[in-house]
């Protein structure tokens, strides 16, 4: 049974009441929320992605609420539940979706340390993955979303979970967070993007998240192996450079973007060095999407 | 089996046997609710019960043992600072619960996930300990001017200590009840019997009756519960791990000494009670007849059974909240006199939330 499958009406009265079970990635999320911008943009990004059965086991316990109070009426806000807890401060309504998307990476980073968590884009290709760290505003979620949508399968816009093997990494598919200008230049990149409304003065500027595609979720158990590093950086009238970047170098970059190095420590270390060993590392400068994406396919062509 | 799973089963692991998925699924988020996750890994493992987990469980306990182990490794290195930081002063450093029971490798420090490290050094010290410690990089965390105060004056402790770099907060005691208790024991005692555990001796532990009293003593003159079940499945591992014929004796007889029979009798009642454990024999007649013959024990008892079941939700019942802010004052009311206290709770209920500065 897939989201999708729910009529609006359904999966709001479903996200009201009992809750619903998503699959997300190796993640089961059982979520509740009586907030319609939550319930439409789930139906709207989520509609591909597998429902858990009524029973059972369920990773992450999530609820999105506006508390009963006088706030419901004078400037609404949205709280964000891990359980019972609230592990952050309510936010105004109209972030919502977005806190739901920020608290689940919360959940992961917090609670999932049998992977190693490293802050990046993760993308495949002919059974090749390539992992792109980058500083936030280095456009590794624009490259990424526009990678998508030329048929690259997207396992992660946020994180790569990395086996402890540091060979494989698992694919966590979720809507693509764009920030910004990179909103109106992915819809401008492809028609038939699917995007969520905009959220605006979020602490991350204006928000919209793209819907995956449907590949992406239907082979969400799919793990692959990790081909290249690549540390992407948009830079103005630039031509696409591929730089080979020392592995120690990258090494540096991995640990600083990881989201449990502190609890991995040395485990953490060797899946590194060994996802490393297997990998060519590059940095790289582009501006002109289109471009970077040919080269980037040429990559994994062999 | 009652909606507070997690206190069955601690009482009993054997009724793991008939949990369903779902039941697993409220018994992993009553655990992280108690802060017990990790050290029902453990319990588990020590019964061998951990194999007959369901897979998707299994991974729950695999990652909140990844962090005690890096918690694990994070507390010897702050030790070993610590120790650096105080070898010119002149007082032994006694670690206190969680830090304790991991360097003195004690069962109830298996799993035991928490914040702070807490050391006891002599009163007259305290001065020196403080400025050392603030040359290695910890500071103040508490910068408000009356907090400073209250705590210097009244306090068993002084205002907490943060590593700027580190994070790792620091709470330095001088003795285990605030000065305004009328409870509060003679440190020095508790400090004359503590056991070394490095070679410079420096370093040392409360002896194994003391870190019970201690333990019991901290629980039940808390007004907050936050962590009760936790702290009472602590004190239960210290007991069964002490299987010295004397123990027992040992323990009742310091604790009178120290002045604090009342916690300890009170820990024993609620390891029975909440953990299904059989302390209390017939044998002890004595202690019987005291805990049965004082009336207004009731109200407390009350109060106490629905705190340790206040961990989550599930286990609530409708008059928990209640229960909770009678033992906020009682908390208070055990740590200092009223005429401290009054204008104490009315400084906390009043006084605006300052802007830390960045």
């Amino acid at each position: 049974m897939y989201l999708s499958d729910l009529s609006l009406a359904q999966l709001k009265k479903e996200l009201q009441q009992q809750g619903i079970r998503l699959r997300i990635g190796p993640f089961v999320v059982s979520l509740k929320s009586s907030i319609a911008s939550v319930q439409s943009c789930l139906s709207l990004l989520y509609d591909s992605y597998p429902l858990a059965l009524d029973e059972g086991f369920s990773d992450f316990h999530i609820r999105l609420d506006t508390p009963p109070s006088y706030r419901r009426f004078y400037k609404p806000q949205v709280r964000f539940y891990f359980d019972e807890r609230e592990p952050f401060k309510p936010l105004p309504i109209a972030h919502a979706f977005p806190l739901f998307e920020w608290g689940l990476n919360w959940c992961i980073a917090k609670y999932v340390h049998q992977y190693l968590i490293i802050h990046s884009a993760v993308l495949e290709k002919n059974g090749k993955a390539i992992i792109l760290p980058g500083a936030p505003g280095a456009g590794k979620s624009t490259l990424c979303a526009a990678m998508m949508l030329r048929g690259w399968r997207l396992l992660s816009d946020e994180m790569a979970l990395i086996s402890p093997s540091g060979q494989r990494v698992r694919p966590i598919p979720r809507p693509v967070a764009l920030k910004n200008d990179s909103i109106e230049i992915i819809r401008a990149f492809d028609k038939s993007a699917v995007l969520g409304p905009k959220s605006y003065d979020t602490s991350k500027g204006t928000v919209a998240h793209l819907r995956p595609t449907h590949d992406c979720i239907t082979r969400a158990d799919e793990d692959v192996n990790v081909r290249f590093v690549i540390m992407p950086k948009y830079q103005k009238d630039s031509h696409t450079k591929f730089m080979q970047l020392a592995k120690p170098e990258m090494l540096n970059q991995l640990i600083r973007n990881s989201f449990n190095y502190n609890v991995m420590r040395e485990s953490g270390f060797d899946a590194a060095c060994k996802l490393l060993d297997q990998s060519e590392c590059f940095d790289l400068v582009y501006s002109d999407l289109g471009d970077v994406i040919k080269h980037l396919d040429e990559l994994v062509m062999f | 089996m009652s909606q507070c799973l997690l206190i069955d089963i601690l009482g009993n692991v054997e009724k793991l046997s008939s949990l369903t998925l779902s039941q697993w699924d409220l018994l992993v988020r009553q655990s992280r609710s108690a802060n017990l996750l990790g050290k029902l890994y453990y319990i588990l493992i020590e019964q061998n019960y951990f194999d007959r987990i369901p897979e998707a469980v299994k991974k729950h306990f695999f990652s909140e043992n990844k962090y005690f182990e890096a918690q694990q490794s994070s507390i010897e290195w702050e030790v070993e600072n610590l120790k650096h930081a105080l070898r010119h002063v002149d007082t032994p450093v006694v670690l206190l619960k969680g830090a304790a029971y991991i360097k003195a490798k004690l069962k109830a420090g298996d799993g035991r996930i928490f914040n702070d490290i807490d050391i006891l050094v002599t009163a007259q010290s305290i001065e020196k300990v403080e400025e050392a410690l603030k040359k290695h990089g910890w500071l103040s965390t508490h910068l408000d001017e009356y907090d400073q105060k209250y705590y210097r004056k009244w306090m068993h402790e002084i205002p907490p200590l943060k590593h700027y770099q580190r994070k790792t907060v620091l709470d330095i005691h001088h003795n285990i009840l605030p000065r305004t208790s009328k409870n509060t024991p003679d440190s020095q005692k508790l400090i004359d019997a503590s056991i070394p555990i490095d070679e410079t001796g420096k370093l040392r532990v409360l002896s194994d009756v003391d870190m019970f009293i201690h333990s019991a003593t901290h629980l039940f003159h808390e007004g907050e519960f936050n962590h009760g079940l936790r702290d009472l499945v602590d004190m239960e591992q210290l007991l069964s791990e002490n299987i010295r014929t004397d123990f027992k004796k040992d323990l009742f007889d310091r604790a009178e000494e120290l002045g604090l029979q009342w916690p300890v009798q009170y820990a024993f009642v609620y390891i029975d009670k909440i953990l299904n454990r059989k302390l209390i024999g017939d044998t002890d007649l004595k202690l019987k007849k005291k805990l049965k013959n004082k009336r207004g024990l009731a109200v407390i008892h009350w109060v106490y059974s629905s705190a340790f079941m206040s961990f989550h939700k599930s286990c609530a019942k409708a008059f928990t909240p209640v229960a909770l802010w009678l033992l906020y004052i009682r908390g208070h009311w055990l740590k200092m006199p009223l005429y401290l206290l009054l204008p104490h709770l009315f400084h906390k209920a009043f006084k605006k939330d300052t802007v830390t500065p960045l």
